[in-house]
């Protein structure tokens, strides 16, 4: 079985990528069997990759094998040959479980989610191509191919993001993505020329191996101390870390799955993967850590920002995607610490917990009618009860409460190992990771108990679907012949009617929020089977996942992971003795204590005395205006970069049209003005034609002679 | 270097063919006469048939190079090239002139003046496969005269329009005036050398092979044929009859006269270069060569910056067929190259010449072809109003047109780009910059009223509803011209057909025109990715041609 997958680990990347092209091709004749490749392909995938995975683990010694097998050469240039090669070892094969696992269950819960969508077809090919990208990403044997997956991704996700492209905020967002995607990239292909310029290959096993030789890196000191700064800021770009974190929050404009499927398996992770994949180039110099520490800065800083924006959002997907920013930053804290396995664990959990929280949150919107505002809503666990499960274990995993949630295990080893860092920003960052945690637990389930508990109320939109901007599922949307039950909130009712008056919402007809009797076929509810069902296998993998990294229980992934990443920490630590500043137990306590002090911070303020939010909010106004507003960085963003650029490109495009079309137009006037000149010579008259010929000859008679003079 | 009889059977059979035809058209039975236009296709394909079959015998023979006529003296390109080429354009031009003549009544089937427009055209055409094997300046005469005279009565009894009878007229006395002129270069010709077979007149210039122009009297003879058969190919300064008598004819005598005259004319005109060995570098050599030079330069500069101001097609056309004759007079100016280099098609004006010939008969007549196809019957739509948004209802025939047009801007993928490829680079290779300058020029501004054909019919709402001729011949005339252009960017070997002959300048001492592997690399060049390789290939394949015994002419300038 294992030399089965292994032998046809080809196939893992191959399969997406057919089925982006059968789900293309369904768009003239079976577009509502557009899911079926992509999912088979999913499935099929993923089957492959697990069995790559368990085999590895049995037996590390197996990965060796695995490495640089040439599929076709590429193309080759003078010495650079780049074939389509795979390497899978442990790393790569625990990304391509992931993705295609996780993958597969969005892809399931986007059956239900889309249906009826108009451009349904589109949506799979374009998921496919997604996981396609990042497959390759994650299984090249050299930098080119990284980047091949890498740019694809950037692709793909600017195709999702921008999925609803009648609508201006997903242009928006989608361009947004993919500019600031490309500030990012152009790193990334700095950090390639100069990699290829210092060690004339591509090739990770190659150019890892080079720096094992101390005269070369000693001769080439300059190139190789730049590089990981280069492929920092190609990290940052895909994992939305600060500065360039901006485009991830505007990233919802697409469907919910493709939210989860960028925050979750494929898009974010990349950049861990990046940095985790070329650790040897961060610490090619002995005792320099400056490329890691800024990494460790800039992952903390961001988890800090990130984390205290979440706090101000009322639209639930924003919360989240914040979340995942604040996530991330913790996963590049622990590359910056030198603990990558401990980042690629929380890679593992979090993909779990975020996916089970996106996809809840598109049960919910599905259910609301699109419209996310955690202001709006309330008390919905009693219309939506799977769902409401479902995000409360995601909720926990989250905020990390420990041995229920993932996010305990994984984050807590982030935390512990960055305090008992050898780097000398170890510690001031591990502390504020501690207060992050803090505040994660508390944001997380202030929208927890906003949304799903307190008195029931739903926004009007409550029970139709989402305005798809495509405007074709007008007709034959099952949910939309549910009466007025009256409606407990006139106001809303009287919005809906308002709507629906300007026909916005489907068929005309009004839907008032279910009153609880209502919960079954009609109004919210939790969606039919094959968006449940996903969400029910993400809880028990958000709860489980934590248990892989548990000591008591094996500790399986550091295990694992340690062949591959686990000799870094000990090459640093090799050069001191070994830190304990927080010893475990009293990690063990903050650990406990952080989760559960923030959550209940949250249950008294947003379920037992909703009052005393609004008074606290009241009174710290501009710290609330502050970070609803984001730090005010897209604004600053908008000021410095944006307006200049778009003002110079208007003097531009008034060059353009003025002065380069002037010239175009003055040359092309001449043959013209040449013609009109002409024209007289040609009226028409037999005998001015006759006269021309005989005056050509003689002017062909007199020149001739006047050149043999 | 005689020629055999033999080679005289495609005129043979096009001759016979038209005094049938002229007599089948007399027949009272409208079957018969319908038959005319079968007869001549029938006799065009028979043509071509014989052409290529003497050549292949004469290949496997090993007697090629004895049975070579002297198109030009020193260097041998075959004439059978040019009667293989009137007979297959002549096939299609059969084919697009399928209903005619025209009558304005489109419901009409007159076919009372069958008989004598195909007999026309098949004279005509007889003469343009004879014009590559006259060696006297008598046969240059009457064959010109030969392929002129008909079309004469094409042009005004094509139409039964006013303005037909208009441009026959003006066709025929313009004609006369330009035969005059070359008659009189004749007779100067004559009276320097005594001579009028040009092997004679060679001699008297000096030797076979040291020919030059030296002598006042045939330099003004030269010249004058020169001015005079320009009138042939539309040239500066006897291009003024070109719009008003391509408009005015009907459109498949139109595409006619863009290829028969004009074939003839560039061979004539070959052929008079040829008496001194293109040797341009005395005085008298010089300055016919500047002549050639100013001569295409206006000549296409005149065409194009004239034609952007039509709004006819046909107008249009008759003004791109003037610029294209300006393109080929500069693989003329440029001259055949420094005689001890090897001739490969690049580097060889007169090749260059010889396969833009070749390609512009087949795009040109391609896109007259799908003009007549898009006209009624009425033979009315000519006006570029008339063919909007015709791509929106006719998507085949606009995207002929559109291939065509694209051919005869120069595009890549089209055998117009290989032509004017060739062209400049002989130029360039020649030391003409300016000459290629100006050609470069011209394809930028011809590309402006192409582009408004294409974008007429593209981007623009129809007018009012439009009326195919739905004519199948007229259809597979247009189909294979369109697949004939794109096919030949990618083997344009075939036209290539006149180097097979190259060779060095005596037939008796040279090795074997066509050698084995020479031909099998011809043969292999099917598959190239563009035309810089084939260019390679065809400089390996011509750089195995021996260059011995070969005149050494220095070319100073």
């Amino acid at each position: 079985m294992f030399q089965f997958a292994a032998h046809y680990s080809w196939l893992i990347p191959l399969l997406p990528l057919i089925a982006c092209v059968l789900a293309g091709l369904c768009m003239w004749k079976a577009r509502n069997a557009a899911h079926i490749p992509p999912i088979l392909a999913m499935i099929g995938s993923f089957i492959l990759a697990l069995t790559l995975l368990i085999g590895i683990s049995q037996d590390p010694s197996r990965a060796a094998h695995l490495q640089n097998n040439q599929v076709f050469e590429w193309f080759s240039a003078g010495s650079l040959h780049i074939g389509a090669s795979s390497s899978i070892d442990q790393l790569t094969a625990l990304y391509l479980t992931f993705i295609t696992g996780i993958g597969l269950l969005i892809f399931i819960f986007s059956v239900g989610y889309m249906k009826g969508d108009f451009g349904f077809p589109r949506f799979f090919a374009y998921m496919s191509i997604f996981v396609f990208f990042m497959c390759c990403l994650v299984m090249g044997n050299s930098f080119l191919l990284l980047y091949l997956g890498w740019e694809g991704v950037g692709l793909a996700s600017y195709l999702l993001i921008g999925y609803y492209y009648p609508r201006p905020a997903a242009v928006a967002a989608a361009k947004k993505a993919f500019i600031t995607n490309r500030v990012g990239d152009f790193g990334l292909a700095i950090g390639l020329f100069l990699i290829f310029q210092t060690f004339n290959t591509l090739n990770f096993t190659d150019v890892f191996a080079r720096l094992q030789d101390p005269a070369f890196v000693a001769a080439h000191h300059t190139a190789i101390y730049w590089i990981p700064f280069c492929i920092m800021l190609g990290a940052f770009g895909k994992s939305a870390q600060f500065p360039l974190h901006v485009w991830l929050p505007d990233a919802m404009e697409g469907p919910t799955p493709v939210s989860a499927l960028i925050h979750a398996a494929t898009m974010v992770t990349a950049g861990i993967y990046l940095i985790a994949r070329t650790m040897p180039l961060f610490l090619a110099t002995p005792g320099n850590t400056d490329a890691l520490d800024t990494v460790a800065c800039i992952g903390g800083f961001t988890s800090f920002l990130a984390a205290t924006i979440a706090l101000c959002q009322y639209d639930l997907k924003r919360i989240w995607a914040y979340s995942t920013i604040s996530q991330l930053g913790y996963m590049f804290l622990a590359l910056g610490v030198i603990a990558p396995t401990s980042a690629v664990f929380h890679v593992f959990t979090h993909a779990f917990f975020k996916a089970l929280l996106f996809l809840s949150s598109g049960a919910v919107m599905h259910a609301m009618g699109g419209e996310l505002d955690i202001r709006k809503m309330s008390g919905v666990r009693r219309v939506m009860p799977i769902t409401h499960i479902t995000m409360l274990i995601g909720c926990i995993a989250l905020a990390g409460v420990p041995f229920i949630g993932a996010g305990f295990f994984s984050k807590d080893e982030i935390i512990h190992a960055a305090l008992n860092s050898h780097t000398p920003v170890g510690l001031p960052l591990g502390a504020l990771a501690l207060l992050v945690a803090l505040l994660t637990a508390f944001y997380t389930f202030r929208a927890y108990f906003r949304v799903f508990w307190g008195p029931l109320e739903l926004p009007a939109t409550a029970g139709h679907h989402e305005a798809s901007p495509f405007a074709l599922d007008a007709g034959h949307t099952e949910d939309v012949h549910s009466p007025d039950t009256g409606g407990i909130d006139t106001v809303h009712a009287k919005q809906g009617h308002e709507e629906a008056s300007h026909g916005e919402t489907a068929g005309g007809q009004m839907v008032g929020a279910g009153h609880g009797h209502d919960t079954d076929a009609h109004g919210p509810n939790d969606g039919p089977a094959v968006m449940w069902i996903p969400l029910i296998v993400l809880a028990i993998g958000a709860i489980g996942a934590g248990y892989l990294g548990y000591k008591p229980a094996g500790d399986w992934i550091h295990h694992f992971l340690n062949p591959v990443l686990g000799g870094y920490g000990h090459a640093e630590g090799a050069t001191g003795e070994a830190i304990d500043r927080v010893s475990e137990p009293v990690m063990m306590a903050l650990g406990f204590a952080i989760p559960l002090i923030g959550i209940v911070t949250a249950w008294f303020f947003f379920l037992k005395n909703r009052h005393a939010a609004e008074i606290v909010g009241a009174n710290l106004r501009p710290v609330v205006r502050f970070l609803y507003n984001r730090w005010y960085i897209d604004a600053i963003y908008s000021a410095a970069i944006t307006k200049p650029l778009r003002f110079f490109a208007y003097i531009q495009s008034y060059v353009d049209r003025y002065l380069v079309d002037g010239i175009v137009f003055l040359v092309g006037f001449f043959p013209q003005l040449l013609g009109y000149s002409l024209k007289p010579t040609q009226r028409g008259l037999l005998q001015r034609y006759a006269v021309g010929m005989i005056a050509g000859m003689a002017a062909v008679i007199v020149g001739i002679l006047y050149l043999l003079r | 270097m005689e020629l055999n009889i033999v080679h005289l059977i495609p005129e043979i059979i096009l001759l016979v063919t038209a005094c049938l035809v002229c007599l089948l058209g007399l027949s009272s039975s409208d079957l018969v006469r319908r038959s005319c236009q079968v007869l001549a296709a029938i006799a065009c394909l028979l043509g071509l048939g014989v052409t290529i079959a003497t050549h292949y015998i004469a290949v496997n023979n090993g007697t090629l190079q004895s049975t070579q006529a002297a198109l030009v003296n020193f260097r041998y390109y075959n004439p059978q090239f040019i009667t293989g080429l009137a007979c297959a354009i002549g096939f299609i031009m059969v084919l697009i002139s399928w209903d005619m003549p025209a009558r304005s009544d489109p419901t009409s089937t007159d076919t009372r003046y069958r008989g004598e427009y195909f007999g026309m055209m098949l004279f005509s055409l007889a003469g343009v496969a004879m014009i590559g094997k006259v060696n006297d300046l008598v046969w240059l005469f009457i064959v010109l005269e030969l392929v002129s005279i008909p079309t004469y009565i094409m042009v005004a009894t094509g139409r039964s329009q006013i303005i037909a009878q208009e441009a026959g007229i003006k066709y025929f006395f313009l004609g006369a005036l330009a035969a005059a002129i070359f008659l009189f270069g004749f007779s100067y010709i004559y009276g320097a050398t005594g001579a009028t077979r040009f092997a004679d007149i060679r001699e008297a210039l000096g030797g076979s092979q040291m020919a030059a122009l030296n002598n006042p009297l045939a330099l003004i003879g030269i010249l004058a044929v020169i001015v005079g058969v320009s009138f042939k190919i539309a040239a500066v300064p006897m291009h003024f009859y070109t719009p008003d008598v391509y408009q005015g004819a009907a459109t498949p005598v139109t595409a006619y006269l863009a290829f028969a005259p004009k074939t003839a004319g560039i061979i004539a005109i070959i052929a008079m270069l040829s008496l001194f060995n293109f040797n341009y570098s005395t005085p008298e050599g010089y300055s016919v060569m500047i002549l050639l030079s100013v001569m295409a330069g206006l000549t296409m500069t005149i065409g194009n910056v004239l034609a952007l101001l039509q709004r006819n097609i046909k107008r249009t056309l008759a003004y791109s067929s003037i610029a294209h004759s300006g393109y080929m007079l500069v693989g003329l100016a440029a001259g055949p190259g420094l005689v001890g280099s090897t001739g490969e098609v690049g580097h060889d004006g007169v090749l260059a010449t010889l396969f833009y010939l070749g390609s512009y008969a087949v795009m040109n007549t391609g896109a007259f072809a799908v003009l007549a196809y898009l006209q009624g019957k009425a033979d009315a739509g000519e006006d570029l109003d008339d063919l909007a948004g015709v791509a929106r209802e006719h998507r085949g025939p606009a995207l002929m047109f559109a291939l065509c047009l694209f051919s005869l801007i120069g595009m890549p993928l089209t055998v117009g780009f290989v032509g004017k490829l060739y062209i400049v680079n002989t130029a360039l290779s020649s030391g003409r910059m300016a000459l290629a300058i100006i050609v470069a020029v011209n394809a930028a501004i011809a590309a402006a009223y192409y582009l408004k054909i294409i974008g007429s019919m593209y981007l623009r709402e129809p007018l009012y509803p439009f009326s195919l001729r739905r004519t199948p011949a007229i259809r597979a005339a247009a189909i294979i011209c369109t697949v004939g252009t794109i096919a030949l960017f990618f083997v344009p070997t075939i036209l290539m057909l006149p180097s097979w002959g190259y060779n060095a300048h005596d037939s008796a001492s040279a090795a074997p025109l066509i050698q084995p592997q020479n031909a099998s690399r011809l043969g292999a060049v099917t598959t190239p990715a563009s035309a810089n390789l084939r260019m390679a290939i065809m400089q390996s394949a011509g750089s195995s041609a021996p260059a011995d015994g070969l005149r050494n002419t220095q070319f100073v300038r």
